[in-house]
């Protein structure tokens, strides 16, 4: 992973080893060389006014003058590398004067964002150390020619090596920066180096109050008494030398700060003569300022000591910029940016932790691991911005229901986990795990409607290491979530081994299609007057090589999840079609037959599925009233606009819509009429109560009313008793199926009965989907 | 004239135990009587080294001559210890120069640029390599490459190893011509017809997630995520018991359990961790592990570390341009050899020999390895660089 954190780390390197150096020229030596390992770059060079005063990567003497001058002035983005070749290169300038350019070029590919970055960082905190050095020379130089003259000025020699020890200090700040000291350490040795410096009578940072932006507070100082601190703590951006240097984002200089208008009346009180003060900035923007201010009369300000003051406020926006970038970036590593909660590495680790205190002090712990439900859909249905809408809501009530000492994280997408420590008893996981979902209940507001969340829950709490006891908790949510939404579950041994069955499971159901394993039954559906064949439903089986038949119900919900439902159901479609197909030949125009083909809704979220069944119903030249389409009343509840688009597709090409299971949802009539559905089929539970009483009859003959009302057809499914047979035909329902007429059967059973009527009724019906 | 009359390159060993006679003996068979333009010497501490050296040059004459002392050797045959394998090549096809800079420790850099500087009197053929051979016990070595390369620049690979002591990690020899050396950095400039080859991987993976080192100084690592850096090293690795309180044991353990730098896109740079302070609970590593950064735990079993020497050896052969190699230098670390055993790094040597299908190959376990082909970083911990000689 390119982690985020290699700019800031590699900055501090390379500062730490240029404020090393004694002179310039070894400065900037080192500084090209850093750059160009930190860049894996073959050359560098730093270019002051067209001449190079510093490179690597040529042969001794025979660094390229003119190519390097041209690229620091932006006219050329290549450099011919002896050895190597041509090279992309690129030039970033030392300071805003431009006179002195980075310059590196590699071979292997271009420069990024995050390297250019890294550049202009290098860059600058080269031109720092250049400027410390250079002030370094020039008292350096002065003390030289002072003592040639020997006597000359004692008081003057001594003051000029002390103000030398000064700006030896400055390459102390700089490594004190560069290896990380905290915040408040630099900033006070910045203020006593400035203040020994410049030598005034106060010097202090003012910075930023995090709370209040318009507000500037003493961060530290030197020379202020307890009792002018107190007044001066604060105050407003704008206001004095300080405030002002803030808000103009440059020096600022008072000198005669009695009869001055940007004065601060609490200084002129105390007789300040002048001030001055450099802005200090964070990331670039002035978010503070380093403020000298003199008792002295008349004093006034060299070019000399503003250039000093702004390298030492210089000093305090890197110092400040770094502290802020190290504590984003420690956050960044280690916590999800969607949500602000921890990620999985912190949570693993955090856990690895909690382990170690629990096999010593012996309190229990659980993990418990949250997946919500049905999340996808909310994704698909309102889009990527709701989800991420709800994630962060999610977040906030997970973390409302916690103990500080709690730890909920993002383990990823819409899966959650926390870590309960220090429980009393064992059942305390499973009151968490009420909480939640009972905090979870409530709807969330997004996209100006509300929706509805809840979420599987898994417990674990025996296990010892941290990886294990997340996996238990994962495998004990997937028990959970198979019972049902918004339910929890302890883990118990041997769902391990279920969520391996399941794994096996899918690995063979991917295989099923290519290797023909799937196969359709069809059961008859009668008219019940007549009890002649209408039609056929058509049903998928999968007959798995080592498991025998695989029920239904064991792996259509399982290839819904993974979404093999779409490949099933094409190819569920294919075969239905070209079937019956086949046998509406047989027949003749005169006696149509219906197929019956169910479908999930996943298939019907799926851009384009109508335009497939309109391509297939037409391969097979079949009369679309005859292709009956088969959805659940929980399809219509989904209430997302590709699914009604799709129905609505559907209906304009003219094949029917049933409603299976009928009565087992909680659909309202309304989505009845607007989807324009065709046909009711009433679920088996209520067929099965028909003939026992009035009472037991009363939902299948709501059924059928309903049903009439609308002008609907009306299927009963599972019918096994002559009596219900009776009963439903004089209840009004038209047509019905079920094992009193014949259980689902292969293609040649279903020949054999067009071919010659039923069997003998027998047995009870299986379920099928 | 043929190609194999105009370069040749040959390698002999011996594991005779009287110096004198063993140099002689692995002089022989790769000088076979020619007139070699180059001779690297790789042998064990153990030997009296003045003898050893009047030995090979009874056979290899005023040959120009370079060496060091290893923690074990390598050859076409496998790896052994306490004995000495010999290098030579010649033939007009060549054309070479050898260097040594001495008190290296005080001065890196500009040793680094001394023996740098004897390649500027090569300018009769096209294809160069500077082979260097250094104390890796006289500091840090990227200096010297860095001194090097600011002689040479982007023109000229670097490679070449540090020399051994077989971990005594005491005193390590360096040999030129008919001096015995220590504290220096030895080179020779080789100059050819054909191209050279240079592969360097470590075959190290990633343990875990990722650490930041929130407290370091130079070398050393206080804390990872805020942590004593020794516990969560012992902790995340899982380290024996006898690891967590035994500074031998310790090293042997960290030995095959490095440290992983983030660099430039996500590539890892490997720091060998040296041992432990088990007071200050911190870790003491044999380069600069820089503060703020992103580090991983590593480690390496035989798979990884033999699937990194195929690759070196590949990645040398294919810079050949489709010349057959002459032969294949390799500087492995020891600690690859740590984690292969005695019957890994037979197996190791077996791999190598087989990429070289045929050519000879002569080599020695470091304490640190050089190759720079691209970009300005040469010094490796804890890899196997290979040069393929065509």
């Amino acid at each position: 992973m390119a982690s985020k954190n290699w700019v800031p780390h590699q900055l501090m390197e390379f500062l730490s080893l240029v404020s090393d150096a004694q002179t310039p020229s070894a400065a900037m030596r080192s500084a090209v060389e850093r750059a160009a390992e930190a860049l894996e770059a073959e050359v560098g060079a730093i270019v002051v006014d067209g001449l190079v005063a510093a490179a690597v990567g040529f042969p001794f003497g025979g660094a390229p003058e003119p190519a390097l001058a041209r690229v620091a002035e932006g006219d050329l983005d290549v450099l011919d590398v002896p050895g190597i070749g041509e090279c992309p290169a690129v030039a970033v300038p030392l300071d805003p004067s431009g006179a002195a350019v980075f310059v590196v070029a590699r071979s292997d590919e271009p420069f990024e964002r995050d390297e250019m970055n890294l550049l202009r960082g290098m860059g600058r905190a080269l031109s720092l150390s250049l400027k410390t050095l250079g002030l370094l020379e020039d008292e350096r130089r002065l003390r030289e020619k002072s003592q040639s003259q020997a006597t000359m000025n004692e008081r003057l020699l001594r003051s000029l090596q002390e103000r030398q020890q000064l700006l030896e200090k400055l390459s102390r700040i700089q490594r004190s920066i560069s290896s990380r000291a905290p915040l408040k350490e630099v900033l006070d040795s910045i203020v006593a180096g400035a203040n020994e410096l410049i030598g005034d009578d106060i010097t202090a940072i003012l910075l930023r109050d995090p709370e209040d932006l318009t507000t500037l507070l003493m961060e530290s100082s030197s020379g202020v008494t307890p009792e002018l601190r107190e007044k001066l703590h604060r105050r407003t951006i704008g206001e004095g030398a300080g405030g002002r240097a803030v808000l103009e984002d440059r020096v600022v200089v008072i000198e005669d700060y009695t009869h001055a208008d940007a004065a601060m009346p609490q200084f002129q009180e105390e007789d300040l003569q002048a001030a001055m003060a450099a802005p200090v900035r964070e990331n670039g923007i002035a978010t503070g300022s380093l403020i000298v201010a003199s008792y002295k009369r008349g004093r006034t300000y060299s070019r000399t000591e503003r250039e000093i003051l702004e390298a030492f406020a210089e000093h305090a926006s890197l110092a400040l910029t770094d502290a802020k970038t190290l504590s984003q970036m420690q956050h960044q590593a280690f916590h999800d940016a969607l949500t602000g909660l921890p990620n999985r590495a912190l949570f693993l680790d955090r856990l690895a932790h909690a382990l170690a205190r629990r096999r010593a002090a012996a309190s229990p712990l659980a993990v418990l691991f949250l997946d919500l439900d049905r999340f996808k859909v909310v994704n698909d249905s309102l889009g990527h911005g709701a989800g991420d809408q709800i994630l962060v809501a999610v977040a906030e009530r997970l973390k409302s229901c916690l103990r500080p000492a709690d730890t909920a994280a993002r383990l990823g997408g819409d899966e959650f986990a926390i870590l309960v420590e220090d429980m009393t008893r064992r059942t305390d996981a499973v009151e968490v795990a009420e909480r939640l979902q009972q905090a979870l209940r409530a709807p969330f507001e997004v996209a100006d409607r509300e929706v509805f969340v809840s979420a599987s829950i898994g417990i674990a709490s025996s296990g010892d290491g941290a990886e294990d006891l997340l996996r238990d908790a994962d495998a004990a949510m997937y028990r959970a979530k198979g019972e049902g939404k918004g339910r929890y579950q302890l883990f118990e041994p041997g769902m391990q081994a279920a969520v391996l069955e399941r794994l096996e499971l899918e690995a063979d159901l991917q295989r099923a299609i290519e290797r023909n394993e799937l196969l359709l039954q069809y059961q008859p559906i009668n008219d019940l007057s007549t009890h002649e064949v209408v039609g056929v439903e058509a049903l998928v089986r999968w007959q798995h090589p080592t498991r025998g038949l695989v029920p239904p119900l064991a792996f259509i919900p399982l290839a819904e999840e993974t979404g093999l439902i779409l490949p099933i159901g094409r190819w569920v479609m294919e075969h239905a079609c070209r079937q019956a197909a086949l046998w509406q030949a047989r027949r003749g125009p005169e006696e149509p037959l219906v197929i019956g083909i169910n479908l999930s809704a996943r298939q019907l979220q799926e851009p384009g599925f109508a335009c497939e069944v309109a391509e297939t119903v037409r391969r097979y030249a079949l009369d679309p009233p005859n292709v009956v389409l088969e959805i659940t009343e929980t399809v219509l509840m989904d209430d997302s606009e590709t699914i009604a688009a799709q129905l609505a597709e559907l209906k304009e090409l003219g094949v029917r819509i049933a409603i299976d299971d009928f009565g087992t949802g909680y659909s309202s009539l309304g989505y009845l009429r607007d989807f324009r559905v065709d046909i009711l089929k009433i679920a088996k539970p209520f067929v099965d109560g028909v003939g026992r009483g009035a009472e037991d009859s009363a939902l299948a003959q709501a059924i059928i009313d309903v049903g009439a009302s609308l002008g609907l057809d009306i299927v009963a499914e599972g019918i096994e008793l002559p009596l219900q047979l009776a009963k439903l035909r004089e209840l009004g329902c038209g047509y019905g199926q079920g094992f009193y007429f014949s259980k689902p059967v292969d293609e040649a059973g279903i020949d054999r009965i067009l071919r010659e009527g039923f069997p003998a009724p027998e047995g009870t019906d299986v379920t099928h989907w | 004239m043929d190609a194999a009359a105009r370069r040749w390159l040959d390698v002999g060993r011996s594991a005779e135990k009287d110096a004198e006679l063993a140099g002689a003996e692995a002089a022989r068979s790769a000088v076979s009587g020619r007139q070699a333009k180059l001779v690297v010497v790789f042998c064990s501490d153990a030997y009296d080294l003045e003898a050893l050296l009047r030995g090979v040059r009874s056979e290899s004459g005023d040959a120009e001559l370079i060496g060091c002392s290893t923690a074990g050797e390598i050859a076409t045959g496998g790896p052994g210890d306490a004995g000495v394998v010999v290098t030579a090549l010649g033939g007009e096809g060549f054309e070479v120069r050898t260097a040594a800079a001495l008190d290296a420790s005080s001065r890196l850099r500009e040793a680094g640029a001394e023996v740098a500087a004897t390649m500027t009197d090569l300018d009769g053929h096209p294809h160069k390599v500077l082979l260097l051979l250094t104390d890796g016990l006289a500091g840090d070595q990227q200096e010297i490459v860095r001194g090097a390369y600011s002689v040479l620049g982007a023109s000229v690979p670097l490679v070449g190893g540090c020399a051994g002591d077989d971990l005594k990690m005491h005193e390590t020899w360096q040999l030129h011509d008919g001096q015995v050396l220590r504290n220096a950095v030895v080179a020779a400039a080789v100059a050819s017809e054909a191209p050279f080859g240079i592969g360097v991987r470590h075959g190290w993976r990633k343990v875990g997630d990722p650490m930041l080192v929130t407290n370091s100084a130079d070398n050393r690592v206080y804390e990872l995520d805020d942590r004593p850096a020794l516990d969560v090293y012992l902790e995340r690795l899982d380290a024996p018991d006898e690891a967590r309180t035994d500074p031998e044991s310790f090293t042997r353990f960290a030995l095959t359990h490095p440290l992983g730098l983030d660099r430039r896109k996500g590539e890892e740079q490997v720091r060998f961790v040296g041992e432990a302070d088990f007071d200050q609970r911190s870790l003491v590593c044999i380069a600069e592990v820089p503060q703020g950064g992103m580090a991983w735990f590593m480690e390496g079993d035989d798979d990884s570390v033999l699937e990194a020497t195929d690759a070196a050896c590949g990645d040398a052969l294919a810079s050949l341009e489709g010349h057959e190699p002459l032969g294949l230098l390799a500087f492995d670390c020891i600690a690859r050899r740590g984690v292969l055993g005695d019957a890994g790094i037979a197996n190791e040597v077996e791999r190598v020999a087989e990429h070289a299908g045929g050519a000879p190959v002569a080599g020695f376990y470091t304490y640190g390895e050089i190759a720079r082909t691209h970009g300005i970083s040469g010094f490796h911990n804890q890899t196997l660089v290979v040069l393929a000689v065509s």
